[in-house]
């Protein structure tokens, strides 16, 4: 329970650092998202580490140095663009990606999309202001005890 | 970490595995060079003494009841060595060490060990011969008096190896490899490759993160000024430098396990507890993460070497997301680091390789707070909720 929180929280500040500081990770995985414990004992949150890879996404993501090549590996093989999936479904893809215990990417890298994401990416392109709770709820029909 | 990375020390490593993983590390990564490149890696200004023709002269007379090792009317080596076999190699080397230090009054700081040519250095799971390794004076005694069981490849300072063919073998890129391997602080490794030709040649292989540049080879027993003052140049370095001057990071205190045990950043020393990860491969960012302690306070410490061109920087991003308070604890706090100087530059590749290549920059964070792994359970009752709870979302989901 408490690790599925974690990963809420994280998502949530991966989100507030694309909104408000226009930074994408972009190397998301299991090991760069860690547990925060207080000492007061109260409930762990997610600590997002690791940003050598991050980009700044209004001056950099067109120039990422990987993603000019990865986006033509992506278009050959059928997949979304990588500069927009990036943008518009980076969080639906670390969650799913991570509840189907799939290694986690981020971007410059290419994946299949499965449905369920591409149905959470349309939903956040078509309500831009939509929370990533209730993006999450979009994605998966209700918000669950998972996620409370 | 992908498949064809080298593992860790302690892990058993099967010689197939390790030599495959370094020929694939090594593709595309080697370049040839001229000796241009040693006068930017070992400048001028950093000889512990003048390399020149005077010296030459001095060492052309005997000292004491030393004989001369420079023969001044045939411009070469008075005393080349017998074969080029790894004792007799280590003695001249030491040789002329030993009357460079006699003609300036001082010391080898280092000297050269061959006692180990036939058996594996202590302290690697994967096992090399070492040909011959550049040793610190103390260690040197205590490995020749026999009071260790064996130098290990965390004290090595340098390497030489002695060989028949003219092209580098990748044994003697893996020996380069283990010194970065056992040696947290190290930053670039010289070899020296003696080749048994007519004429004696001399190679030199640097290896750092961006990869390994080999010196084209020089005649060492041809009539020549020059070559004999390159040769002289060389081992003024590594036997009388100063250890960040030939790979070693001076931030460090290594304790006698060849482990870190302080490291100093923006001039706060930092103690180590703990090392918790650390990237086995010889090429890339080489990052290593440590617990580190100052103050009675517990924070991470990150080691790497960026790409310089890459248009990333994590201590920017840091710094722009400390203002925001709906990030405190969601994000690290930058404490401390940046680019690491050592005498005075900032340390990176670009200080002695060519423009042609991408270069790296060592780069040092701390950070805090310092996190848990997600994956790791305190006990099977934390575990089996966790488990119980993926199951139902499942379930709830599908």
């Amino acid at each position: 329970m408490r690790r599925r929180r974690t990963l809420q929280y994280t998502f949530i500040a991966h989100r507030y650092l694309y909104d408000h500081l226009k930074i994408l990770h972009c190397d998301l995985s299991i090991s760069n998202i860690l547990l925060n414990r207080k000492d007061d004992g109260s409930e762990p949150i997610g600590l997002l580490i690791d940003y050598d890879f991050s980009i700044h996404t209004t001056s950099e993501a067109v120039n990422h140095r990987d993603t000019a090549a990865d986006a033509a590996d992506a278009h050959a093989a059928g997949d979304t663009p990588i500069g927009k999936r990036v943008v518009a479904v980076s969080d639906a893809e670390v969650l799913s990606d991570t509840f189907e215990g799939r290694v986690v990417v981020g971007a410059g890298r290419t994946q299949r999309q499965t449905p369920r994401m591409v149905r959470f990416s349309q939903s956040l392109e078509t309500s831009p202001n939509r929370d990533f709770r209730a993006g999450c709820t979009a994605l998966y029909g209700h918000r669950g005890s998972s996620w409370d | 970490m992908d498949s064809e990375s080298v593992p860790l020390p302690g892990r058993s490593v099967p010689v197939a595995q390790l030599n495959d993983a370094l020929r694939k590390e090594l593709a595309g990564n080697t370049l040839n060079s001229h000796s241009n490149l040693l006068e930017r890696l070992l400048p001028r200004e950093r000889l512990p003494f003048p390399v020149d023709e005077d010296l030459l002269r001095r060492l052309s007379a005997p000292i004491g009841t030393h004989p001369p090792i420079w023969d001044e009317l045939e411009s070469s080596f008075c005393q080349p060595p017998t074969d080029f076999g790894e004792a007799a190699v280590c003695d001249w080397l030491n040789n002329i060490g030993t009357t460079m230090g006699l003609v300036l009054g001082r010391q080898c700081e280092r000297l050269w060990w061959s006692g180990n040519c036939g058996e594996p250095l202590v302290g690697s799971s994967v096992h090399r011969k070492p040909d011959v390794v550049l040793l610190e004076r103390n260690y040197h005694d205590q490995v020749s008096q026999k009071d260790l069981l064996g130098p290990k490849w965390a004290f090595v300072k340098a390497l030489a190896v002695v060989r028949e063919w003219p092209n580098a073998e990748l044994a003697d890129s893996v020996k380069s490899y283990l010194t970065f391997l056992c040696q947290p602080h190290r930053r670039f490794t010289i070899s020296l490759s003696f080749i048994d030709t007519e004429t004696g040649q001399l190679s030199i292989t640097v290896t750092d993160r961006v990869g390994q540049v080999h010196i084209n080879p020089i005649d060492l027993m041809q009539p020549s000024i020059d070559n004999g003052l390159f040769l002289l140049w060389i081992l003024a370095f590594l036997m009388f430098g100063r250890l960040e001057d030939i790979g070693l990071d001076p931030h460090f205190e290594i304790d006698l396990n060849g482990q870190a045990i302080a490291i100093e950043c923006e001039n706060r020393r930092f103690e180590v507890l703990e090392r918790i990860h650390a990237l086995p491969s010889l090429f890339g960012r080489g990052t290593q993460v440590w617990i580190v302690t100052h103050n009675g306070i517990k924070y991470i410490m990150k080691d790497s070497w960026v790409r310089e061109d890459g248009i990333h920087n994590e201590i920017a991003h840091l710094r722009r997301m400390a203002s925001h308070e709906e990030l405190k604890g969601r994000v690290p706090t930058l404490i401390c680091g940046g680019d690491v100087v050592i005498n005075g530059i900032n340390d990176s590749t670009n200080r002695y390789r060519s423009g042609s290549c991408f270069h790296r920059v060592h780069r040092r964070i701390v950070t805090s707070p310092i996190g848990e792994s997600i994956i790791s359970f305190k006990s099977k009752r934390e575990f089996i909720r966790a488990m119980i709870s993926i199951i139902e979302s499942k379930l709830t989901n599908s």
